[in-house]
């Protein structure tokens, strides 16, 4: 029952902190009425880019985790409440519209909420013990044991002799392990369920979003696109999709690059498609690939891929070869990782630990 | 096994596709949602056709052209993960979609249902369940196996008595894989990667004059490969020098008996493992503390 609790009050933490994050950004972006999803689904990408810049050095410089922990504690609250002072007012304003339309439709307004329940209860159900775990997890639970940001090594349980150029820039299970150390919550139960649970939410709003976008905010369609989305990810198991990745294999970033970060891609792409020359789609573009890199590996040169082929059709369809540039520019935070994986697998780029 | 492109050549993206796919048959429901797009006449539909086919078309150029990806993928060497590349596909936004869009088109109520229940129908059918793999539900918030935490119990307990606190164990597979998981505190006698090399290759002892590396596969050899043509006294150096102080076997195990004769004592157990405690490794531990053992 007590880690039930934990695992609640772990849900409650990261949305309240996502939206506070996203709330900064979104409020500032001209031409866009406040939304508590979009708010929410940027706010996941920030927190994960910002936690980049701050938990890679500290990799580097071998600092032990705890002082991390504390870091990185101290800027999300610092954010977090600056956050909520600034955009009380818009937060306020916007809960008021939802209940206001609540009156209406409120059957149709639930059905998300029932959809991310359903596969809630799905993603923590199952014991998975997936080999991939062994390394994943062990990754954490070392970490968080030995008071280390990933110096041991889960497959041997050694101390590395090198970083992991490939996976020390996602610092997906960095961020995993500094939230077990801060809160003392078991690294089996927060990759497992808690994070589970949060990618789960986090894949239903961004196809919510791009539901509300293509319905133009039908909430009838938007709330039936989503229950077709839970049917075609419970039933496109194989070991290779990304909805098995989502439902089975949270606690990997892969899961969380297959089914939020590749959707979100288009979701943002759609929204240049709308207005290409908006700025702020743009930078949006750049975060989620950089905070891609972040949370996996395999967004180096997935993102890439998916951002190029965009950034072109958009070049193509608006006649515009600076779209294609823009695009090429919102890819460098991977193009540089690649660059550095690269080396590192020619023995250019070696740093000792 | 991952697909090799040294092997597959130039069929190896259709290989690919068809073990993503599997048994299911939801790259057919995409493509027809895809087609359908051009049908759709909403400004909805033809949005989203003019922002996927351009996308689409450039995937099928690039990523999915066996011509450049074949230098791509052998240069870099990611074969194995070669099948990330398909969730570029949209297939979660553009089935679902289309669905709803076929769905919402009737007018009355009777009809949407009946189209909607007429699609759930077709993904269901085209897809294979989740629960296809057979996985158990979970019984305890870590979500593996009781025995874990179970043993897990059993070995500490009896290592705080013994106040030894670099506790070696040799864990049987199912549970190497997942200790370090649950409680890293434990030394594990055979890491993953050492487990996993001598498993897969099925190797012996004669490959290597390593003594640390022979010790761990002579272990691997006789508790998970079923090989018994080791003799006690090999037996027990490998566990000397692996320093190890438990061992965590299967029930169903055919060498309980062997076990024993090597001077190894039941602990507990749990319905699918015995957990055996080492006598000579506590016996040499004592001795070092400079206990008397009284013999009565």
């Amino acid at each position: 029952m007590l880690e039930i609790i934990n695992c609640i009050l772990m849900l409650l933490f990261y949305m309240a902190v996502y939206f506070s994050f996203g709330s900064l950004v979104t409020v500032r972006i001209k031409k866009e009425k406040f939304s508590l999803t979009f708010a929410l689904m940027i706010g996941f990408f920030l927190y994960y880019g910002i936690f980049q810049v701050l938990a890679v050095p500290c990799t580097f410089l071998k600092l032990p985790l705890n002082r991390l922990a504390a870091l990185w504690l101290l800027l999300v609250a610092v954010v977090t409440v600056y956050g909520a002072v600034t955009c009380r007012k818009v937060w306020f304003q916007a809960f008021a519209d939802l209940k206001r339309q609540a009156t209406g439709q409120l059957f149709w307004m639930l059905v998300p909420v029932l959809v991310v329940m359903a596969q809630a209860v799905f993603v923590v159900m199952w014991q998975t013990d997936y080999w991939d775990a062994t390394y994943y997890i062990g990754d954490v639970s070392l970490s968080v044991y030995t008071n280390t940001i990933s110096l041991y090594d889960p497959l041997t349980g050694d101390m590395r002799q090198t970083f992991d150029i490939r996976h020390c820039f996602a610092t997906y299970l960095v961020q995993d392990a500094v939230v077990c150390k801060a809160f003392g919550i078991h690294p089996l139960i927060e990759m497992k369920t808690v994070m589970g649970v949060v990618v789960t939410i986090l894949n239903n709003l961004v196809i919510y979003n791009i539901a509300r976008l293509f319905f133009k905010g039908d909430r009838e369609h938007t709330g039936l696109m989503l229950v077709f989305a839970l049917l075609l990810n419970l039933f496109t198991y194989t070991a290779y999709t990304s909805s098995s990745f989502l439902l089975l294999r949270s606690y990997e970033g892969k899961a969380v690059l297959g089914s939020v970060i590749v959707p979100a891609v288009l979701y943002v792409a759609a929204r240049l498609y709308q207005d290409y020359q908006n700025r702020a789609y743009w930078w949006l573009l750049f975060l989620l690939c950089q905070s891609g890199c972040a949370i996996s590996s395999s967004a180096m040169t997935l993102l890439p891929v998916e951002v190029g082929a965009f950034a072109l059709s958009l070049a193509l369809i608006k006649r515009d070869v600076r779209t294609f540039a823009k695009g090429v520019l919102c890819m460098i935070p991977c193009l540089v990782i690649l660059l550095l994986y690269v080396a590192s697998t020619k023995g250019l780029f070696i740093i000792n630990v | 096994m991952p697909i090799q492109i040294s092997d597959a050549g130039l069929d190896f993206i259709r290989q690919c596709l068809k073990t993503y796919q599997g048994e299911t048959c939801f790259l057919l429901l995409f493509a027809g949602a895809m087609l359908l797009l051009f049908w759709l006449k909403d400004p909805g539909s033809r949005a989203l056709k003019l922002l996927l086919w351009p996308y689409f078309t450039i995937l099928v150029c690039t990523v999915y052209n066996i011509l450049i990806m074949k230098v791509l993928i052998q240069k870099l060497n990611f074969s194995g993960e070669y099948y990330r590349f398909f969730w570029l596909l949209p297939l979660g936004v553009v089935i679902p979609y289309v669905c709803v869009r076929l769905t919402a088109s009737r007018k009355t109520w009777v009809k949407k249902l009946l189209v909607f229940l007429v699609l759930a129908v077709v993904i269901i059918a085209a897809g294979a369940p989740a629960w296809s793999r057979g996985l158990p539900l979970t019984s305890n918030p870590y979500r593996i196996p009781d025995d874990m935490i179970i043993v897990c119990d059993v070995i500490k307990k009896d290592a705080e008595r013994e106040r030894l606190s670099d506790v070696g164990v040799f864990f049987d597979f199912d549970l190497n894989l997942l200790v370090t998981q649950y409680d890293p505190s434990f030394r594990v006698v055979i890491p993953y990667e050492s487990m996993m090399t001598t498993v897969n290759t099925g190797r012996t002892v004669t490959d290597t004059d390593n003594v640390w590396l022979n010790s761990r596969i002579r272990l691997v050899e006789l508790l998970i490969m079923d090989r018994y043509w080791i003799p006690h006294e090999d037996f027990m150096s490998a566990l000397n020098v692996t320093e190890t102080a438990y061992v965590v076997y299967e029930t169903s195990g055919p060498y309980h008996d062997y076990l024993l004769a090597a001077g190894l004592a039941e602990i507990g157990r749990t319905d699918d493992y015995v957990i055996y405690k080492y006598g000579w490794y506590f016996d040499r531990l004592h001795k070092s503390r400079g206990y008397v053992k009284f013999e009565f």
